[in-house]
């Protein structure tokens, strides 16, 4: 019970993209979304983190562990994002990148501890000073899940995290993140295109021209 | 291009830099007593003692530095205020739309146009006259106060909008959206997203500008004269004051004193370099701390403000400017003028006509061999993707990174000597100097956004490089070539000492022009003239806009 | 119209000028005759004078641009009015281009200059002539009523510079904001006292900033024969001490409380038509009728003197040593200081700059025209301006802005 939509509706320019959709996701679950472009589901994102480009008219709950944070603002909603861009700011080092999502007022040394432990789990434990540039496609998408993971988000949004990557390391990406989240505890909602990328329940929005956006479980 | 082109274009493009730094090396040889051309033929260190021994000597240097940084830092701070509050709002928008007229004005008609804002019989007391019961203006320093202040937000007022100028463009070339969006995903307030993420990537890209900027401030004279300190006034008008001087030994010390500027130009940007190391170096656990920040709307709003009275300040200083050219009797506390009328155009606008072609001719001629060089060196220098690494390109900028007043005097030195001063085509090539570098800095960067499968298209069928150059890619990029001339003749327009100096006084321009009027008794016939330095750039920007709309009204492609 | 301004020089013209040169040289030694007078207006046909004055007035550029009409039509000459800040710029650069060799085809042809600028100049050897006692408009000057024609701030003139206008320090005042004004330096101090922030004088070492010094320092000093020699440190300290005495207890009651000080006498008029401050200083008698007339000043502006006479001189046209247009130069000069420019001139609704023309030398109808000349509101007559105060030696001026800067910038 710990991400919950309620009746979301979502429309552009007097078209229908979804007719209340509803959906729930557990803690440690992940819930892949597919669909043709256009269908939605990257606007489902985007209103359910808060960054709907303006144009849209959309409606609905969206509960985050119970509480509704439909009203407030993006940095108080607690709902991670991975992108299928790594976003590694260029301006730090992998470690700083880390060390930005991490909550405020904690030690340092457990800061250090934190920012270690997360580097173990990417499996690039030398890599604190490292300039983010210097890493690999896989390797920076791993550091991108941490830092994003460490910013205790209480939900999960990816909007095709592995599209990027090549065959090989989509594959091992793709276990390291779906082991992550279940081990965190945390939903997960996954937009993809490619069928393998799912893993567990899928839905399928249907067209966007069709009148309603019918979820199929 | 023909293979030795590139050979060409590396020899000319060397050519700006080393006239540069030949004036800036040359200006030493007089600072140390050595100038044949004025019978003065033995190294000594007399200039010096002269210098040292002028009154109040140290009041000007700290005064001098002290508007400069000042005037950097807080343009600096009002254009991060304005990225980081207005983007992505209609105040953005609109900014954009009237950055670059406001930008084309010269510093000096803008200068004359606080002066009627804010001295004490300017519109601002003339408003107060009323509530605070004022019959004459109040005995307040406000304008040419000691301390600069009127200087300082002068500067301000048409540096801040260069900066963000510059801002705007390097914001387009950034993820600004995704790092909004990853930086709040993580919890962060938009403004700490501003702060932590954006303005950190943006801060190197207008790097340069900054320390253009500040050496600009530093240095400058004609605005100085208008508003600036009078008693003593800043290190480079006493220099100026120097060079007029009837006592011809004065051009030594002079001299001197423009390598003391040049000091502290240098001082100044390794002051600034290392402030921005100890920033670094404080706020880098600042930075990783976590500190997600509050959304303190108040902060916002404040901060929209704060920008719109800018731009309005400068917009409306501006407009006084016209109305006094329509005023025939306008005495305090009046707000409005008693007496309107079209007099003053009708009775000087013919005396306006002369130095109006003078500026035309200059400013048309120095651009249009600056486009041409520019797309010259565009085209024949190979091209390397990051411009501030790039040597060659960089020195181009050296002109605007040093005091005008230093490496001018340094080439008015040699020209002296081969009498080659007061004339048009000198004082054309001086100007150049500055039009040149900004052509390049504007033109760079449409070249590179320009899509080079056009060209590889047009090779394809035409098999001619001259013919795709001509029909192709020059056709595409008019609209880019037209506002980068808009820019040169703005530039050009503007300048003040490379005329009064290469020109030996002969060479009257609209700011020279002004500029004397400035000391003088008739403040709308000083207005008539800061209206048609208003009028010039703001005609070529309009034109720029304009005509291709109206060349490409059936390709909408091209109107984008 | 700018490659107009260049001074183009085809080889027929340049050949013109290689004759003329050794003709001119052989004039200014022989007297002028009237031959030799129509020879020069041949030769100044189609000649361009760079003629640089000061620019900061109105009024003075409208003149000119009448006289520049005139020469076109009459003499076929281009008179050029380079106008220029402060001419001391002009000296400096006439003396850098003898230094650098540039004996001729100057960028100078002609100059508005006085005082210590002219003595500079002849001790450089930078000005042609004697040619001025040639000229034709030269037997209708006052030399005798007005010696100042002949001797330039105790510097003889010696033929080297035409005597072009009078001046003589006067004072403004709004009436509506003083209506009687002081008539001594120890009579500004009282008024300043009671009405501290309405008295200002331009800084030093500007022109009119400068004479106002010297009024003072003649006013308060015990010693002023001084003043006519030579300056030394003993006769200066022992003749500028009571000024610096005064000076520092008038500052902190002048406009602005003596922080800063207006740049000319001319950007004082703005001040005064806002009524920021009460008065203004110029060396124009007819300045404030001239400003009145256009709208510069409010109508209740008067004009007065100080009761022990106040400091007067001549203001004069020269050419430089170096000039192409030497020729050209002297008709314009001749012009200029003809009856008929100098009825024009003195006219208060053109500039109203008194003349150096004695009125009984000229022609009938020129006396007429003089007397008929209108006096403007403000302006004074002539027997209220007063005693003409020579200037004092011109040593003074540099040492007098040297203290003053040393002490109040």
């Amino acid at each position: 019970m710990s991400l919950e939509l309620i009746d979301i509706n979502l429309s552009i320019e007097g078209r229908t993209l979804l007719h209340d959709f509803s959906l729930t996701v557990a803690n440690g679950e992940t819930v892949s979304i597919m669909g043709p472009s256009g269908c939605g589901k990257s606007s489902l994102l985007g209103y359910l983190c808060g960054s709907l480009a303006p144009g849209f008219k959309a409606s609905g709950e969206i509960y985050v562990r119970a509480e509704n944070v439909t009203h407030l603002p993006m940095e108080k909603r607690h709902i991670g994002l991975l992108f299928q861009d790594d976003l590694l700011f260029p301006h730090m080092s992998v470690g700083e990148n880390l060390a930005f999502a991490l909550p405020r007022g904690l030690s340092r040394k457990i800061r250090q501890e934190r920012i270690s432990q997360a580097l173990e789990s990417a499996g690039l434990p030398d890599f604190h000073n490292a300039d983010p540039a210097s890493l690999s496609g896989g390797q920076r998408s791993r550091i991108s899940l941490m830092r994003t993971l460490l910013a205790e988000p209480r939900a999960l949004l990816l909007d095709e995290p592995f599209s990027r990557l090549d065959a090989d390391l989509r594959q091992r990406f793709r276990s390291f993140v779906f082991e992550t989240i279940r081990e965190q505890n945390i939903p997960a909602l996954l937009v993809t295109h490619d069928m393998q990328d799912c893993n567990g329940r899928i839905i399928t929005l249907a067209d966007t021209h069709a009148k309603t956006g019918v979820a199929h479980a | 291009m023909l293979p030795s082109s590139q050979t060409w274009a590396r020899l000319l493009s060397t050519v700006f830099p080393f006239i540069t730094l030949i004036g800036t090396i040359g200006v030493f040889l007089p600072a140390f007593g050595w100038f044949p051309a004025l019978g003065f033929q033995s190294f000594s260190l007399e200039p010096w003692h002269t210098l040292l021994s002028t009154p109040a000597l140290g009041t000007m240097v700290a005064k001098t530095l002290f508007t400069g940084i000042a005037a950097t830092v807080i343009a600096l701070l009002l254009a991060l205020i304005f990225v980081v509050t207005c983007w992505n709002t209609r105040l953005w928008k609109a900014t954009e739309r009237t950055l670059a007229p406001l930008l084309a004005i010269p510093h000096s008609a803008l200068a004359i146009g606080v002066l009627f804002l804010l001295s004490p019989s300017g519109f601002v007391s003339r408003l107060l006259s009323g509530p605070m019961e004022w019959n004459r203006p109040p005995d307040i320093l406000t304008v040419n106060d000691p301390y600069g202040f009127s200087l300082i937000l002068t500067l301000i007022l048409k540096e801040a909008p260069y900066l963000v100028l510059v801002l705007i463009a390097a914001v387009r070339q950034s993820p600004v959206t995704r790092l909004l969006t990853v930086g709040r995903s993580l919890g962060y307030t938009p403004l700490q997203c501003w702060l932590k993420l954006v303005w950190l990537q943006l801060y190197p890209k207008i790097r340069l500008s900054i320390f253009i900027v500040l050496a600009f401030s530093l240095s400058v004279i004609d605005v100085s004269l208008i508003i600036g300190p009078a008693l003593p006034p800043l290190l480079p008008v006493q220099i100026l004051q120097w060079l007029q001087s009837p006592n011809i030994e004065m051009h030594l010390p002079a001299a001197a004193a423009s390598v003391l500027l040049l000091g502290l130009v240098l001082f100044a940007a390794v002051l600034w370099m290392a402030t921005e190391f100890v920033i670094k170096k404080a706020f880098k656990s600042w930075l990783t701390a976590g500190y997600r920040g509050n959304s303190k709307a108040l902060m916002v709003n404040s901060g929209r403000s704060l920008w719109l009275f800018t731009l309005f300040t400068a917009v409306a200083s501006l407009l006084f400017v016209v109305v006094w050219s329509f005023a025939w009797r306008w005495r305090y506390p009046d707000i409005l003028p008693s007496v309107w009328s079209l007099k003053v155009w009708g009775r000087y606008f013919p005396r306006v006509i002369d130095p109006l072609f003078t500026t035309l001719s200059l400013a048309t001629a120095s651009t249009v061999f600056g486009l041409a060089l520019s797309i010259f060196f565009l085209e024949a220098l190979p091209q390397t993707r990051n411009i501030r690494k790039n040597l060659v390109t960089s020195s181009f900028y050296l002109p605007l990174l040093l005091p005008q007043m230093t490496f001018l005097l340094g080439i008015h030195t040699v020209l002296l000597t081969l009498r080659l001063d007061g004339l048009w085509i000198t004082v054309m090539l001086s100007h150049l100097l500055f039009v040149f570098p900004y052509c390049y800095l504007n033109l760079a960067g449409f070249w590179r956004q320009y899509d080079q499968r056009y060209t590889q298209a047009g090779l394809l069928l035409s098999g001619s490089r001259v013919k795709t150059f001509i029909r192709v890619k020059l056709p595409i990029l008019l609209p880019s070539l037209l506002t980068t001339l808009a820019l040169g003749i703005a530039v050009s327009t503007a300048l003040y000492l490379p005329t009064v100096m290469m020109g030996a006084g002969r060479l009257e321009t609209l700011t020279t022009e002004a500029v004397a009027l400035s000391s003088g008794g008739n403040r709308r016939v000083l207005a008539l003239y800061a209206v048609m330095q208003q009028l010039l750039p703001v005609f070529f920007f309009a034109t720029a806009l304009l005509l291709p709309r109206w060349l490409f009204r059936h390709r909408k492609d091209m109107l984008r | 119209m700018t490659l107009g301004k260049r001074r183009t020089m085809p080889a027929w013209s340049y050949l013109r000028k290689l004759l003329f040169l050794p003709i001119a040289l052989l004039l200014s030694t022989l007297s002028f005759a009237a031959d030799n007078w129509n020879d020069t207006l041949k030769q100044a046909r189609g000649q361009t004078v760079y003629f640089n004055a000061w620019g900061g007035s109105e009024e003075v550029n409208d003149y000119l641009n009448w006289a520049a009409r005139e020469l076109k039509s009459r003499y076929g000459i281009k008179l050029q009015h380079v106008k220029v800040d402060d001419i001391s710029t002009v000296v400096s650069r006439i003396l850098t281009e003898k230094s650098a060799g540039r004996s001729d085809s100057g960028s100078v042809d002609m100059m508005w200059i006085n005082g210590e600028n002219f003595k500079s100049m002849k001790q450089h050897g930078l000005l042609y002539g004697p040619f001025v006692e040639q000229l034709p408009s030269w037997k209708y000057v006052d030399t005798k009523g007005k010696p100042t024609t002949l001797v330039d701030f105790t510097e003889p003139v010696e033929g080297l510079e035409a005597p072009w206008g009078m001046a003589q320090l006067v004072f403004m005042h709004d009436t509506s904001i003083v209506p009687k004004p002081p008539k001594s330096m120890k009579e500004l101090f009282a008024f300043s006292q009671k009405n501290p922030g309405l008295f200002t004088y331009p800084a030093p070492p500007d022109f009119v900033g400068t004479t106002f010094l010297k009024q003072a320092v003649m006013e308060l000093t015990e010693h002023p024969e001084l003043l006519q020699k030579p300056v030394t440190d003993g006769a200066f300290d022992k003749v500028t001490k009571p000024l610096w005495a005064y000076l520092d207890q008038l500052h902190p009651l002048l406009w602005r409380k003596g922080r800063t000080f207006p740049t000319s006498s001319t950007s004082m008029l703005p001040l005064l038509d806002d009524g920021e401050i009460g008065f203004s200083l110029t060396f124009n008698p007819n300045a404030a009728s001239t400003a009145i007339n256009n709208g510069l000043i409010p109508e209740t502006v008067r004009t007065y003197v100080h009761d022990k006479g106040t400091i007067a001189n001549s203001h004069f046209l020269a050419i430089p040593f170096n000039s192409s247009s030497k020729a050209g130069a002297q008709v314009a000069i001749n012009f200029l200081m003809s009856p008929e420019a100098q009825i024009r001139k003195a006219n208060p609704q053109v500039w109203g700059d008194p003349t150096v023309l004695a009125p009984a030398l000229v022609s009938k109808n020129d006396q007429k025209k003089f007397a008929e000349l209108p006096l403007g509101v403000a302006t004074l007559r002539p027997e209220e301006l007063g005693t003409a105060l020579p200037e004092p030696h011109s040593s003074w001026v540099n040492a007098l802005e040297q203290a003053w800067q040393r002490r109040y910038r």
